[in-house]
């Protein structure tokens, strides 16, 4: 629930009622556009020059034990509707830029920082995955893993307040990028990788099986590689990383 | 030895253009909206399931979660799921789809399903699990980048080989996976062949005692478990079919397959109380089917005459009105002559007997009419459900029978896979020749999800060929207070069906056709 309020006021739209367990929402152009999957109607709305009207919808969070009208739905945590909010946040806001504000009179100086959520996925015959937060001080080098926490009580604003000026960064925010790579990749490496090993052990141990099926049986060569293809896939330890969102965020310095 | 590391520098390239770019005002709630969300969604575990979490709406039972939890734990998303009917094996597969789907292991996935099992599995995936399944038809497209679901016999035609061979299924789903027990099959062979990452195979048949059949079916998702096919052979098997060795055998069947049991997941089982309700007809109705014999169509058994008889008189005059100047016969001024249903009147009794939801089976579309008819003059809502009805009106049927209706009267044809838990009595308005299609009527209400005791009642007039057919094929083999484990393997057993359906369309007399069954009943005992 909290989810969907603060996606849509995120998103610029105006709730129009809220229960319990429902919130009707009245969406913007952008929204409707991008969430409700009614290509016809704007195209046909644009070909016309007319302004299009977008939809109002209400979200049930819990089942409400009748049958849903139009512009109604059911939104459970994981659902498709789930992912396709999520996704869209997380194209929507992939990077920002952002700039603290200080009530303090005076002129204030805002350091750059490179901050991102890499997304780890550790994939061999199972799968998890973590998000690993990492910020880098783009004039000193300096990293930090609670800029989070950091960040929380601070006002963020996405243009720059009068009386604020910033230092530009001496490492450019794609070479700050590398360095933060390189100080994952250094704390991956010594982390202990048992699920890999007990992978790795699980496949050869498979191999070993599919070789006594296959044996001396030359004539299903091309069965014996697919099977083999397939435990290989199945156990193969690998950690995919990837960037979840990040941005350059000026700050004060801390006192 | 560490694992290889993979960076997507999908973000690193946009960075330069982002740069340039303001940013919005909702950005920075979004941003960290994305990662609370992200970080509550993601599989922080390698073990334990997702999926039921994200499926709030559906109460799954333990031995579900169990199974899932075990193929993808201990059987890394290879397993033959072999539970006896009724336990939900479907939604074991589903769940496990989901899991894989939720972790991002699974996306390009395909579902092979007896053609008539097609829809209902995309109903299922869709309102039980949120999973969108393409239901390949006509014109299948098997580069199809998500779930798909098509029939076997569709797939395998040999002008898709090249599609198939040049395609990697992530999951492969196969459902009444006996039909592959016998390599030098098309089936077998087509399954054998695809390039897949998950196999799931789904079976109701036990086949955990014919060793050839396992050895092909666990080679199709792990070969080499068994060994070769010679150290098989050697090592397990006993004879024709049997197996030796059998702890060493089903210590490793275990590491592939899951077989839960009614016994083994219900405390307390649903029971089933079945009574027979033996009816005297009326002056008249008894009158006009000892006429019977005398008015038979040349093309029509007194048998079948009979039997349509016993379920009301509509069901015969629709048999007997197709000839010529019929209104002028006797027999038409003796079904004239009947003006009460004694059967309809029996099931009219226990209907208003009980306060609950009741499914009435008929074989006979103008009983159906008639039953229909007859309920709504007696103020009781009564709603029709047949094969012929299109897919919107048999749902909107259904709603209507969970919603204000009290009575569904439903004919044989539209029944099949019908899911009634939230009712638990059926009358048999008539009887079906054939037991095992009695069993999938009452397989409609008892079943998994049913949470009270199910009530059956069977209708027969006195001293027809009905009350025959109760004594002796029903009573006889006793086959409602088998075990559904015995069950099984006697429904698997095609050459009874056919035997029944011979023994009836070819019996000219009642005693003939009984003589036949009785041959039959010694036979399965």
């Amino acid at each position: 629930m909290s989810f969907i309020r603060s996606f849509f006021t995120a998103c610029e739209c105006s709730i129009l009622e809220e229960s319990e367990h429902s919130l009707t929402i009245q969406l913007t152009e952008e929204a409707d556009r991008a969430l409700m999957n009614r290509p016809f109607y704007w195209h046909y709305k644009d070909r016309l020059g007319q302004a299009g009207d977008p939809m109002a919808i209400t979200f049930f969070t819990k089942d409400p034990g009748r049958p849903l009208k139009h512009q109604e739905e059911y939104i459970t945590f994981g659902s498709p509707r789930f992912h396709q909010l999520l996704s869209y946040a997380q194209k929507k806001a992939s990077f920002v830029q952002l700039y603290e504000t200080q009530k303090t009179a005076g002129m204030i100086q805002l350091d750059p920082w490179l901050f991102v959520h890499f997304h780890l996925s550790y994939e061999a015959n199972g799968k998890k995955e973590k998000l690993v937060p990492l910020a880098l001080h783009l004039i000193n080098g300096a990293f930090s893993d609670r800029f989070l926490e950091m960040t929380g009580s601070l006002t963020l604003s996405h243009s720059i307040s009068p009386y604020h000026y910033v230092l530009s960064p001496l490492i450019t925010p794609a070479s700050g990028l590398t360095r933060l790579k390189q100080k994952l990749w250094r704390d991956l490496l010594e982390e202990e990788h048992v699920w890999a090993q007990t992978a790795r052990k699980k496949q050869k141990a498979e191999l070993e099986l599919l070789q006594s099926f296959f044996e001396q049986d030359e004539d299903n060569a091309e069965h014996f590689e697919r099977e083999k293809a397939a435990i290989m896939r199945r156990f193969e330890p690998v950690i995919r990383v990837s960037v979840l969102n990040g941005g350059l965020f000026y700050l004060a310095r801390e006192k | 030895m560490k694992p290889a590391i993979m960076y997507d520098d999908t973000w690193a390239n946009a960075l330069d253009q982002n740069l340039k770019t303001a940013s919005t005002p909702g950005g920075w709630a979004l941003f960290n909206l994305t990662a609370q969300m992200k970080q509550q969604i993601l599989p922080s575990r390698f073990d334990g399931l997702l999926a039921p979490g994200f499926l709030p709406h559906i109460q799954f039972l333990p031995h579900q979660l169990k199974t899932a939890q075990t193929v993808m734990e201990e059987m890394n998303g290879t397993a033959i799921l072999a539970d006896e009917v009724g336990l939900g094996k479907t939604i074991e597969a589903g769940l496990i789809l989901k899991e894989y789907m939720l972790r991002g292991l699974a996306s390009r996935i395909l579902i092979l399903a007896p053609a008539s099992l097609v829809s209902q599995w995309a109903k299922e995936l869709r309102e039980k699990f949120q999973i969108f399944a393409l239901v390949q038809r006509k014109n299948p497209d098997w580069t199809w980048n998500g779930v798909q679901i098509a029939s076997i016999d569709s797939a395998k035609q040999a002008k898709f080989a090249d599609v198939f061979s040049d395609t990697l299924f992530d999951m492969v789903i196969i459902d009444e996976a006996h039909r592959l027990k016998n390599p030098a099959t098309k089936n077998h062979q087509f399954v054998s062949r695809l390039n897949k990452t998950y196999c799931l195979l789904l079976t109701a048949t036990p086949v955990q005692n014919n060793a050839d059949e396992l050895f092909h079916l666990v080679s199709l998702l792990r070969p080499g478990l068994f060994g070769s096919n010679g150290f098989f052979q050697s090592q397990f098997k006993d004879g024709k079919r049997s197996v030796q060795n059998r702890d060493a055998f089903h210590a490793l069947l275990r590491q592939v397959m899951v077989r839960n049991t009614r016994t083994e997941v219900e405390h307390e089982p649903i029971k089933r109380f079945i009574q027979t309700i033996r009816i005297d007809p009326s002056k008249e109705e008894k009158v006009f089917y000892d006429s019977l014999s005398e008015y038979l169509p040349a093309s029509i058994t007194l048998l079948t005459l009979q039997r349509e008889a016993c379920s009301s008189k509509y069901a015969a005059l629709a048999t007997l009105q197709k000839q010529e100047g019929f209104d002028q016969t006797k027999i038409a001024e003796l079904a004239r002559a009947i003006d009460r249903n004694s059967k309809a009147e029996k099931a009219l009794e226990i209907i208003k007997g009980l306060d609950e939801k009741v499914l009435i089976f008929t074989q006979y579309r103008a009983t159906q009419q008639y039953l229909e008819l007859f309920f709504h003059s007696q103020q009781i809502p009564a709603v029709s459900f047949q094969g012929k009805f299109k897919k919107s009106k048999k749902d909107w049927m259904i709603e209507l029978f969970k919603g204000p209706a009290r009575v569904l009267i439903a004919t044989e044809a539209g029944s099949e896979g019908l899911n009634l838990q939230f009712c638990r009595h059926v009358i048999n308005f008539d009887l079906p020749w054939n037991p095992m299609k009695l069993e999938q009527r009452i397989g409609r209400v008892h079943r998994y999800g049913q949470t009270q005791n199910v009530y059956i009642y069977h209708l027969a007039y006195k001293q027809s060929v009905e009350d025959r057919m109760l004594s002796l094929l029903y009573e006889k083999i006793a086959l409602f207070q088998t075990a559904i484990g015995k069950l099984d393997s006697i429904l698997d057993e095609n050459w009874i069906e056919d035997h029944l359906h011979d023994t009836f369309h070819t019996s000219k007399s009642v005693r003939e056709w009984e003589i036949k069954m009785q041959n039959l009943a010694a036979a399965l005992e």
